[in-house]
């Protein structure tokens, strides 16, 4: 689909800073959505084809009400068009590691009073970033996964977008005796908490 | 851009049947090679998961028809039906890389623990939503 050029018929976007509700987008027609963290202003915006998120945010980064720099890309419109959000993959993944930063945050507070675990990475890779969770227990004994997981299903669940994270727990004394940690880790991984 | 491929939930289920026979079959559960027990139950699980996933319309359609295991896993967590099963399944995710990538040898005993303790309450929490009859153990 010739996203650029659908872009180039929109003509019914309200003007910046007119009203807080929108109308639904019409049929296929993308629209972002900017939110102001700080006075909560909701704004739309139009899309400029296939740039990074960087590059189309240099010219909408100030709040038209506050000034405020603190500016949040909506979702909810994109959410509508899934086939469109996955064309600006760049874009939304751009957008989406600064609150990764903050899920991890909030995963690490929540896991890290848990005994059996000894540390927390995080692997960046092109599409998705997925949090590391060292273990150290008994082989095989898996009921002291269960309020890990129990976090995870509560990050995920408290996601208000679509955020591409995703978690995996090894237990270091399952590896065999071969093996050391720093074998199966990967080289980029990056360690944000150890006991 | 990709081609996106929708597929039903009858194919879905028919997939995670197969898988499953294919387990039973081989009696993977006391192989010497059991890691691949572990990865067949998991794409097993995985099916019965996008079966749920493909008729759950409240989730973004990326959920719904998941291409990667990361929307998959965000998919079964928001989903109403498959949250119950999140733990189940993961656990099953995550032995399954543990066998793929990880070199981690599963002793005798640990694939009929995750049969029943990973692998059935998917299963059974799928078939109970689809209305399908259930199928026990080393059917």
């Amino acid at each position: 689909m010739e996203v650029d050029k659908i872009v180039s018929e929109i003509t019914d976007l309200p003007e910046e800073g007119e009203g807080q509700e929108f109308a639904p987008a019409p049929l296929n027609i993308p629209r972002i959505i900017l939110t102001c963290q700080k006075c909560g202003l909701r704004w739309p915006v139009e899309y400029r084809g296939d740039v990074t998120f960087e590059k189309f945010f240099q010219s909408n980064k100030l709040c038209p009400n506050c000034g405020s720099d603190e500016i949040r890309m909506g979702m909810d419109v994109i959410k509508e068009w899934g086939k469109w959000r996955k064309t600006e993959f760049r874009g939304v993944l751009s957008t989406a590691i600064r609150d990764i930063d903050t899920v991890c945050r909030e995963y690490v507070e929540k896991i890290s009073k848990i005994e059996a675990v000894r540390e927390i990475l995080v692997v960046e890779e092109e599409k998705v970033t997925t949090v590391w969770t060292i273990i150290k227990a008994p082989p095989f004994e898996d009921s002291v996964r269960e309020p890990i997981y129990t976090a995870q299903l509560q990050t995920l669940r408290s996601l208000e977008q679509d955020i591409p994270i995703d978690f995996y727990i090894l237990n270091e004394s399952e590896l065999s005796s071969d093996k050391n940690l720093s074998d199966v880790i990967p080289s980029n991984a990056r360690p944000i908490w150890r006991r | 851009m990709a081609t996106v491929i929708i597929v039903d939930t009858n194919f879905h289920i028919k997939k995670a049947e197969r898988n499953e026979q294919f387990f039973q079959s081989h009696n993977l559960r006391v192989s010497p090679f059991n890691e691949w027990g572990v990865v067949v139950l998991f794409y097993s699980a995985m099916h019965y998961v996008d079966a749920i996933l493909a008729r759950e319309i409240r989730l973004p359609p990326e959920y719904q028809h998941p291409q990667n295991h990361w929307e998959r896993n965000t998919g079964v967590a928001q989903s109403l039906t498959l949250g119950a099963v999140y733990k189940d399944y993961k656990l099953l995710y995550d032995r399954s890389l543990d066998a793929r990538y990880n070199c981690i040898s599963f002793k005798a005993g640990v694939l009929n623990s995750l049969e029943n303790t990973g692998f059935e309450p998917v299963k059974r929490c799928v078939r109970t939503a689809l209305k399908r009859p259930q199928i026990s153990k080393g059917v």
